[in-house]
């Protein structure tokens, strides 16, 4: 067996992991070394008159030997005793267990250390070699010992005929016998403490004070734990636990808006798809002077900065304002969640008020927050799987289809000029068909849009919106803020099918499937480019 | 009056004696011609004694040569040396068979021994010859006898086989194989000397003469202290010791991460022999009677490096068998 020598305890640093490793394990694990010939030299050696003084110098090494593993299993469970006791006295309210335990601890350490070195002592051949090691003999001792105690090599049969001469051995062995009196055990094997006795010292350190503490107050981790559980455990452990998760959700729903603002831009390279402040616009068809700030406002502009614009006289937004306050009869005029797609399906719903108010005791903006996130995953899948699914304009604007709702659902304004047949959409896609309708186009010009529209030739309405939007009053600024703020790392994935949509081709038949008032909005678009330049 | 036993031991002990004091005397003789390459020196002094043969690889004008032609004029012995050529035939090397007149008209076949009845000889360039004429000296060196048609020729003891080769130029030459290697007790390397042995060896050789080598040994002494170094006892836990460093060398052991790299081909049991036998006569060349681990650790490159094959990733990765071996030992127990 192999144990710690002083040499090969020097590299352990006070603070290495692998000191107080041996300090509490030892050199559990590490295999005993090769018995070769090891059974004949378990017992005490022969003490022939040819070995004189090696036996008694090999009784020393061996007794010397002993002394460091016992000291070094000593220490071992000195350490396991002192931690008992610091860990029992810190939790027991009786002082006496922790003693008892401790106790019991360092007993059982003292019988298992004496069992396991009597049953592993090291044999006069280890000894032996050993001390040719440690004292640079070559071998001399332990090959003397050997040849002493048997004739022929270990696993050689006993017929075949030694080849070793007596007269090479004696030689060999007065060589050796020789060289014995140059061999100091004491120097060469010393019993001394381990080097991990520094750390027995602070764990002896930390048992008497804690054993001191005792004395006068109770345990102290039992005092700790009872106070932690007769506390708020809410607000030590889930308040700020509650708090994250609120500023993540805040922070998806922040990174969903700025995605779908800035996946508008994409559009402006697909022809026959509006620019982004043209979407808007064209999105908000109820809107009659062009300025419907709450109905292309979304839910992180809504719960940011609660204006309350969606309801704003003063842009003349009307028919918002008439959907808004006929879903959310109280305060829907002046909350600023009517992206809440809880508030577009209570829009959808028609006049349902009961529904809308339901949604309404949403504080904070937490619940309108979450349900975002939610309908923004949605979208998102539907866009990475990149389905063009007519839903997608509703769900990726779910705050802007919850504001044209209203111009949808009530009926007025836009709706209708365009709802004879945006109202069959409507009936035939369900919630989704409401972003197709003029209150609906989700301000994004890539939208694809249903084939039914395309045969949709109903004359452009005469209140078409204005192709410019007055930027303060839409609270544009703001937004632009939210789409700058993206965490960093963040991946920008666009919520919309960015691919040239095929109902935006030039040529072919296919202009057809354009959408009445995309067609127009782009016709109005660059008339008004022609009477800009002229 | 004496015992039995008294007198053997006493004539061991004037043997021991003996073969310590030779071996001093033959060291200087040697070091009257050879500066430096003392490893090299003790390499060939200890296959002399350990009854087998070396192989020197070094690079021309290090002294190979001259290394055995001093041992030669040290030793007493007869010496021969073979010049191998790619166009050698083994009979240039063993000898031939030729038709004579035997003085009564009859016409007889009368063997003629080659170059290799001698007991020194000197395989100059081994590898510059084909691998026939190479193998023509395997009986010779592993039997000590060589066979011509249906005749057995023994060859006279002791009988020591140096080759020398030249690790440089390889182009013409013919690797040795692996049964032709395997019977080189030793293979040392014949390094550059040092700058005072440069001085040292210009000294020598550009002033008056050159060293005159006296007789020191002669074969029937050698044989004798071949007979004492196999009585030098050996410890169980060396002779484990040698058993795991050779094993260590096989890739069949697959707890061997080393051997399993860069080792086709361990060492064979020959290479535990020669560590064995090697360190029996390096222990009483130092003064013991016991062979320690450090004389196995002292003469292990000399005896594997040749015997371990490393395959292409050794190669590749440019591991050398000195460095392979050198890990194998530090990661060997010595218990």
């Amino acid at each position: 067996m192999t144990r710690p020598r002083a040499a090969d305890d020097r590299a352990w640093g006070p603070g290495s992991l692998t000191g107080w490793r041996t300090a509490f394990i030892g050199n559990f694990g590490v295999s005993r070394e090769d018995s070769i010939g090891e059974p004949n030299f378990a017992n005490p050696v022969d003490s022939s008159g040819e070995l004189r003084g090696l036996p008694g110098l090999i009784e020393r090494v061996r007794s010397r030997m002993l002394a460091r593993r016992l000291v070094f299993d000593a220490m071992i469970w000195l350490n396991w005793s002192l931690l008992t006791l610091i860990v029992t006295a810190a939790f027991s309210r009786k002082l006496k267990y922790a003693l008892i335990a401790a106790a019991a601890v360092a007993v059982a350490g003292a019988l298992l250390s004496l069992a396991r070195e009597w049953w592993m002592r090291p044999s006069a051949y280890y000894c032996a070699r050993e001390t040719d090691r440690a004292s640079g003999l070559y071998d001399r001792l332990s090959t003397a010992l050997y040849f002493a105690s048997k004739q022929s090599p270990a696993g050689m049969p006993d017929a075949m005929p030694d080849p070793m001469p007596d007269a090479m051995i004696v030689h060999q062995r007065r060589d050796a016998i020789s060289r014995v009196d140059e061999v100091d055990p004491r120097a060469l094997f010393p019993v001394g403490l381990p080097e991990f006795a520094n750390r027995t010292v602070v764990l002896a350190v930390l048992a008497l004070a804690l054993l001191g503490y005792r004395l006068y107050y109770n345990p102290p981790l039992a005092a700790f734990l009872s106070s932690v559980a007769s506390s708020h455990v809410e607000k030590t452990l889930l308040s700020p636990l509650a708090g994250a998760v609120k500023k993540e959700l805040l922070a998806l729903v922040e990174g969903d808006e700025t995605q779908v603002k800035e996946a508008s831009p994409d559009a402006e390279t697909v022809p026959g798809l509006a620019d982004p402040k043209t979407a808007d616009d064209a999105s908000q068809p109820g809107d009659k002077d062009g300025a419907s700030p709450g109905d292309s406002q979304d839910d992180s502009q809504a719960t940011a900065g609660a204006e309350g614009d969606t309801g704003d006289p003063q842009e003349g937004n009307q028919p918002n304002a008439q959907g808004q306050d006929a879903n959310q009869p109280g305060n829907a005029s002046q909350n600023p969640q009517m992206a809440d797609p809880n508030q577009q399906q209570s829009g959808q719903n028609g006049q349902n008020g009961e529904n809308s108010s339901s949604a309404q005791p949403q504080t904070g903006g937490q619940q309108s927050s979450g349900s975002s996130v939610m309908q923004a995953l949605k979208n998102l899948m539907k866009n990475m799987t990149g389905q063009p699914n007519p839903s997608d304009s509703n769900g990726q604007s779910s705050s802007a289809g919850s504001s044209q709702q209203p111009g949808s659902s009530s009926g007025q304004g836009e709706a209708k000029n365009d709802s004879p047949k945006d109202g069959n959409e409507q009936k035939e896609t369900g919630s989704s068909s409401s972003s197709q309708k003029p209150g609906g186009g989700a301000g994004n010009g890539s939208t694809p849009v249903p084939k039914q529209a395309a045969k949709d030739t109903t004359p452009p309405p005469k209140n078409l919106p204005q192709d410019r939007v007055n930027l303060e009053a839409n609270n544009f600024r703001q937004q632009g803020r939210v789409r700058t703020t993206s965490a960093a790392g963040t991946a920008q994935v666009p919520l919309r099918d960015i691919k040239p949509q095929p109902v935006a081709a030039i040529k072919g038949s296919e202009q057809e499937n354009i959408p009445v008032r995309y067609r127009l909005y782009v016709q109005r678009y660059f008339e008004h480019t022609d009477k800009a330049s002229q | 009056m004496l015992t039995e036993d008294q007198k053997s031991d006493q004539s061991l002990e004037q043997q021991i004696e003996s073969l310590s004091g030779k071996m001093v005397d033959l060291r200087a003789e040697i070091s009257k011609a050879i500066v430096g390459q003392s490893e090299v020196v003790e390499g060939v002094l200890i296959a002399l004694l350990a009854g087998a043969h070396v192989l020197l690889e070094g690079v021309p004008g290090v002294g190979k040569t001259l290394l055995v032609r001093t041992l030669a004029q040290a030793v007493s012995l007869k010496y021969s040396r073979i010049q191998f050529t790619p166009d050698l035939m083994p009979a240039d090397v063993i000898g031939t068979s030729v038709v004579q007149d035997d003085g009564d008209g009859k016409k007889v076949l009368d063997f003629q021994p080659g170059p290799i009845f001698t007991n020194l000889l000197l395989a100059d360039e081994i590898n510059r010859t084909t691998p026939k004429t190479q193998s023509a000296l395997l009986e010779a060196m592993q039997e000590k006898q060589v066979t011509v048609g249906h005749t057995t020729h023994m060859l006279d003891e002791p009988f020591f086989v140096m080759a020398t080769q030249n690790p440089l130029e390889m182009e013409g030459t013919y690797p040795l194989p692996e049964a032709q290697l395997d019977r080189f007790l030793f293979k040392l390397r014949v390094p550059f000397p040092g700058r005072q042995e440069l001085h040292d060896i210009l000294d020598r050789t550009t002033r008056g003469a050159g060293p005159e080598v006296r007789h020191v040994l002669n074969g029937p002494q050698i044989l004798e202290m071949r007979q004492v170094v196999r009585m030098v006892p050996l410890a169980p836990h060396v002779q484990e010791y040698v058993v795991k460093l050779v094993l260590a060398t096989h890739s069949e052991d697959r707890s061997n991460a080393l051997a399993n790299k860069y080792i086709r081909y361990g060492s064979s049991p020959r290479g535990a022999q020669a560590l064995i036998l090697g360190g029996k006569v390096r222990a009483l060349l130092s003064g013991r009677f016991n062979v320690s681990l450090d004389d196995i650790q002292a003469l292990l490159k000399p005896a594997l490096r040749h015997r371990i094959i490393l395959n292409f990733e050794a190669q590749a990765d440019g591991r050398a068998a000195d460095d392979l071996l050198e890990e194998i030992m530090s990661v060997t127990k010595k218990n």
